[in-house]
Parts: C-alpha cells; structure tokens; sequence
C-alpha cells in the first residue's frame, strides 16, 4: 500500500489537532444549530440555521400552513343510529379534503363487531382500487379518537356484525366533512 | 510512488457505467442516512418477501451514506490496482454482510447513534492510516487488512440495528435481509465506481501528490465531525 511521504510525528500532530478543533467548530456554529436548534455560541442565530434546528426538533410541525386551517364555516357535528341485522355489513365515511381533521367516538349496543378504518381517494392520479388501511379490529365494542385526512377522499368505517343478532352502532363524530353517510355498494373487503 | 498507471485509463472506462448510474441514483434521492419515513411506510404496509424493496433500500442506504462512502474514499485512496482495491472492499465486504447477517438473526440492536460514531471514527483511522500517523508516532502500523475487516464488521452492524428500525416482520426475514445485503453491495459497487473515476482522473494531475496530505487531514476532520454529530445525538436523545 502507497503512503504519503512521511511527515513528522509533530506536523501529524498538529494537523490531527486542527482536524479535531475544525470540526468541534463546525458541529457548534452549523450542525447543532442546524439539526437541534442547539446554539452555544450565538452563530446559528446569526446565519438563521437555529430557527431551522428548532423547527425540526418540533419534527416540523409548527409550520403554520401546516396546522392552521381557518374556515368560513363552523364544523359539523352528528349522532347517529346505525342498525345492523346479524352478519350484515356496511360502510360509513366522512368525505374530507386533505390535511382535515375528523372526531369520532362509536359504540356497539350488542355483540362486538369487526371494523376497518380506512380511505379511498376521491381526486388525483391513484392506483386504480387504492385503498388506504388505517386501523382493523376483529372483535371491538367501540373506538374513538381523532384522524387528520391524508388524501382528499372518503374516509371511514367498515363495519361486520360477527353475530347472528341485529346490533346497533351509536356513532358520534366532529369535523370538516362535506358529507358524512352509508356507501352503497357494500364492503371493501 | 506510481503517478501515472496504465491501468488507470482502462479502469476509468471500466467504471463510467456504474459511475454514472451511482450518480443519477444520489442526485435522485435526498442526501440523508437514515431511511425516510415514507420508505418506512412503505414497508410497514407489506409483509412477506419483497426482494426488489430491500434491494432497492440497501442499496439506496449505501450510495447516500455518507459515512460508508467518506470510508471507501480513506480505504481506496492509495490503492492503484484494481485487485487490491477488490481485495480491501472484498474484506469490508466480508466484514459488514456478516455483522448485518448475524445481527439480524440474533436480533442484536446496538444503539445507531454509538455506532455511527464508531463508523465515523473508523474514517479518522483510515485518514490517519494513510498519512502514516501510527508509524511515525508508535512505530507500528496496524494490519491494515484486519482493521477494514473489524471496521466492516462496525458499519455491518450500524446497517443491521437501521434494517431493524424498519420493523421488519418475521414473515420473509431472511429472503428480505438477503436482498437487502445485496442491494448494499450493488449500492457499493455503484458508489466505489463514482469515487474510482474521479480518483483516477485526479490522480493523473501533478495535484494528487501534493494535496494528499491534506485531503486526507480533510477526510479525518469529517470522521472527526460525524462521530461528534453523532455523540451530540446520543447525549440529545438520552437526556431527553
């Protein structure tokens, strides 16, 4: 193997100290402001880079654009019955735009039921048939809790009574939806 | 020292293809190290064998790592024959499959960020190596074949604790592992091409010589900078 011409012991090091000195110096003025908002020296205020370091650390979730959305109108609400005969299955979806939220709490009066959270596109260039899972149970008596719309589409449940009696769903939910009711058609599965 | 070899003009030819290719595939992806969230979902939604992914994903994680790069560059720097760069990357080869093989089997997660570091230490070892600092200063030179077999055996196991972040289902582990590994050699083979080419050309100009010294003072100041990032990570994320 071909080596640099020998140096001194003392030229190597000194140049192994520069090494060290020059990138302790790069990691406090550039790479932790920039990657942690972490800024000892008051640099990274100074070329902007902690504000950035900030945000990441945030995981970027404070871009305003991001997480305000002002509307002109007041959410809407609703309860409702969703009666099931034994075995029989169905859909329920919430049509949101991307980035929107949906508050949902359901449960079942009656035996547990399988359900599928999940989203179909309604806009855009898909995969033709794309569906997007979300969250699948077996045997559950009721969820709740909050979903943010990935995609503009109809996004919701599929629902199967595993028993032979009739059951029925109480299903309350919050959001900017434009439609929220039963799909036709009847399963995704 | 050989300043102009005659191989050098038939390596370089031998090399555009996978050079070039190694190049489109790093300006096609973001420059980042850890696998993106969307390739993590990506996985997340499939289970079973799918040997083109992870083929895709080692390979990806090779041409955009920086670390295993900024080490390919301190091992091939003073090599001038092909076979003895075949040789050294053979060992390196040989070093991280193992530890990403068996790491993956016997579910061994060593924490990314210690790891890392270590890797990039390993950069500081081979700048340090090729300036000849351990003879001049201890008289003795470390097998410099074992060290790229024990260094490979380091980044080996960085790879193996990132392809489990991946939550890698055990259903069609090993066939997934496998394309994985041989994604992160053709990720290797495309990016030890791209640095091939462009050292060979370098080295046929009177700079080589002269700039040696310190492009390598330069790499051990990068190893130097990842392993701090990423000890700063490590005291980041145990603190928190």
């Amino acid at each position: 193997m071909n080596q640099v011409v020998s140096s001194s012991s003392r030229k190597l090091l000194l140049s192994t100290a520069a090494a060290i000195l020059v990138a302790a110096l790069i990691l406090i003025t550039v790479v932790l402001p920039a990657e942690y908002g972490i800024d000892p020296t008051g640099a990274g205020r100074l070329s902007g880079l902690t504000r950035i370091g900030q945000l990441k650390a945030l995981g970027g979730a404070a871009d305003p654009a991001a997480v305000m959305h002002a509307h002109p109108r007041k959410f809407r609400s609703a309860r409702i019955e969703i009666k099931l005969q034994g075995r029989e299955e169905l859909e329920y979806k919430a049509t949101l735009a991307k980035g929107e939220p949906l508050l949902y709490a359901w449960t079942v009066q009656g035996g547990p039921v399988h359900f599928e959270f999940h989203g179909e596109p309604t806009e855009g260039r898909w995969p033709k048939d794309f569906y997007q899972s979300y969250q699948t149970a077996d045997h559950s008596s009721g969820e709740q809790g909050s979903f943010v719309a990935p995609f503009v589409g109809q996004h919701g449940w599929y629902w199967r009574n595993e028993s032979s009696e009739p059951t029925t769903i109480v299903l309350e939910t919050s959001g900017y939806y434009s439609k929220l009711g039963r799909i036709e058609g009847g399963g995704a599965e | 020292m050989q300043a102009r070899n005659s191989n050098s003009v038939w390596l370089g030819r031998l090399w555009l293809v996978p050079a070039i290719a190694a190049m489109g595939l790093w300006a096609g992806t973001a420059l980042g190290h850890n696998v993106s969230t969307a390739d993590q979902s990506a996985l997340a939604q499939n289970a079973g064998a799918q040997l083109i992914l992870f083929t895709y994903l080692g390979a990806k994680h090779m041409v955009t790592g920086y670390d295993h790069l900024l080490f390919l560059v301190g091992v091939i720097f003073f090599l001038y024959q092909l076979r003895e760069v075949a040789l050294y990357v053979t060992l390196f080869a040989v070093g991280h499959s193992t530890t990403l093989l068996l790491g993956v089997l016997a579910g061994i997660e060593v924490n990314v960020y210690l790891i890392d570091a270590v890797i990039g230490l390993s950069v500081v070892y081979k700048a340090l190596d090729n300036l000849d600092a351990f003879r001049t200063w201890f008289g003795v030179v470390p097998n410099q074949k074992a060290a790229v077999l024990l260094f490979g055996f380091c980044h080996g196991l960085g790879l193996s604790s990132k392809l489990q972040e991946l939550t890698l289902s055990p259903d069609g582990l090993v066939p997934n592992m496998i394309a994985f590994n041989v994604g992160v050699e053709l990720g290797q083979f495309l990016a030890l091409g791209a640095i091939l080419i462009v050292m060979n050309y370098w080295r046929r100009s009177p700079s080589f010589v002269r700039h040696a010294y310190l492009t390598n003072v330069a790499l051990m100041t990068c190893g130097f900078l990842l392993a701090g990032l990423q000890l700063s990570a490590f005291t980041i994320e145990a603190s928190s």
